[in-house]
């Protein structure tokens, strides 16, 4: 199947990078995470609003094991402008599967570096 | 700005240690840890040990908490039989606590605590009701008496979809009853788990989404909370209501101080991305010149586009 051709820049659309930090009582892995995440925006947005936010899980790293929670770190990418409604669909979260989770966002950044230096720290 | 939550639900030593250290991880600067009558006693014995803990842990995860972050302890009356368990209460507990609030629900505990100006706040008014729990009537008793109205983001964490729904609408009615009769309005979070936890920008981007104002959440985050913990300080100085002793007062000191209103809304909650962070310069591993072919078969819409390329 041939690709689509890679957009010129100014026809792209602007993302930003939202570091979300994720605390768990299960296990997570990356896709859980995608289902999460559009999980959240669609039941709190809808269909429809929910269509403008562009979301796409990319990095989703284990930070430690405690006796409450499992805790997370993961980088999401959203349009540009739409920052606040993700954050709001994601925190409204509570439960994934019957397990407790809480999601809330630590940053915002403009690139996928930036957001792992300033707010990833894995020791 | 500082953030202060009037309505963290303690439980016990551990869970409000967890909460405390959660919660300054988010941004919060004043948590009030609410409890039951009966517990208050008890959480009081353990508040100096609390605070030496989560002020000074040693644990390198829970980094030590700052100056600047204040924790104090109030009553919550839940579940009120009727009006005179509410006054019995208040009559018990109103000299031994800087914060007392009492839930609300029943038309005539709504009432009785928006009546009674010994009660700081009427805890979620729409607790269990299909309506908000309010009218005309009460929002000009709360005006009278000065009783503030709380608004729990749990509350609209732990509903979904109908029940949720209806939750909003009730915040919303309030709103719109606060902003008629102005009387006080606070926004809490009622974190109960660890799991209920949020940061302070979500909080406020979720209230945003509702319809409140920058203002309105400033006011209800800052003003209000703060000015309810500041009068209860002064409430043992009170003779008759708008009459207070200033102690130490000569002829010349200043009773009534004037405070610095000038604030800009409108950029309270923006975030600060930094330029150079936002990946917008000019990718040329994506440009070739079919890319430039392709659009000039384009019907002169992206005639700017072209002109960026050429250049």
């Amino acid at each position: 199947m041939s690709k689509l051709k890679v957009l010129p820049p100014t026809l792209r659309i602007n993302n930003h990078y939202l570091v979300l930090d994720v605390k768990s009582e299960v296990e997570l892995d990356k896709d859980d995470m995608v289902k999460c995440i559009w999980d959240a925006c669609i039941r709190f947005w809808g269909e429809c609003e929910t269509s403008n936010f562009n979301l796409w899980v990319m990095r989703h790293y284990f930070v430690e094991r405690s006796d409450d929670f499992i805790h997370y770190k993961t980088i999401l990418r959203c349009q540009s402008g739409y920052e606040e409604k993700v954050r709001v669909g994601l925190a409204t979260l509570t439960r994934y599967n019957y397990n407790k989770i809480a999601i809330t966002t630590i940053g915002i950044a403009g690139t996928v570096k930036s957001a792992v230096d300033k707010f990833i720290d894995l020791e | 700005m500082k953030f202060y939550d009037l309505n963290i639900r303690g439980q016990n030593f551990n869970n409000d240690l967890k909460l405390i250290q959660e919660a300054h991880k988010f941004g919060w600067n004043h948590l009030n840890l609410n409890y039951s009558p009966d517990y208050f006693n008890k959480a009081l014995d353990y508040k100096d040990d609390l605070l030496n803990k989560a002020f000074n842990n040693d644990n390198s995860l829970t980094k030590s908490l700052d100056a600047d972050f204040e924790v104090s302890m109030g009553i919550n009356i839940s579940n009120p039989k009727n009006p005179n368990e509410v006054r019995k209460v208040v009559n018990k507990f109103r000299n031994k606590t800087q914060y007392l609030s009492c839930l609300g629900g029943d038309l005539k505990i709504n009432r009785a605590i928006c009546e009674n100006n010994r009660i700081d706040v009427l805890s979620r008014p729409y607790y269990k009701r299909h309506d908000s729990g309010m009218n005309h009537v009460l929002a000009k008793l709360a005006v009278k008496n000065n009783v503030a109205i709380e608004l729990c983001f749990r509350d609209i964490l732990n509903q979904h979809l109908k029940y949720r729904a209806n939750v909003i609408a009730s915040f919303k009615e309030i709103l719109k009853f606060h902003r008629k009769f102005q009387f006080p309005l606070i926004l809490t979070t009622d974190t109960k788990y660890i799991y209920d936890v949020r940061s302070t920008r979500d909080i406020v981007a979720l209230f945003k989404a509702i319809g409140f104002t920058n203002e309105e959440i400033y006011n209800g985050f800052y003003k209000y909370p703060k000015e309810i913990l500041d009068f209860n300080k002064d409430r043992k100085n009170m003779i008759i209501q708008g009459v207070k002793v200033v102690e130490g007062a000569t002829d010349f000191t200043e009773v009534h101080k004037k405070e610095d209103t000038t604030i800009d809304f409108d950029d309270l909650f923006e975030d600060d991305i930094e330029d150079d962070d936002i990946d917008e310069k000019f990718d040329e591993e994506y440009l070739d010149l079919e890319d430039i072919n392709d659009l000039d078969n384009l019907d002169n819409l992206f005639e700017d586009i072209e002109g960026d390329f050429d250049e």
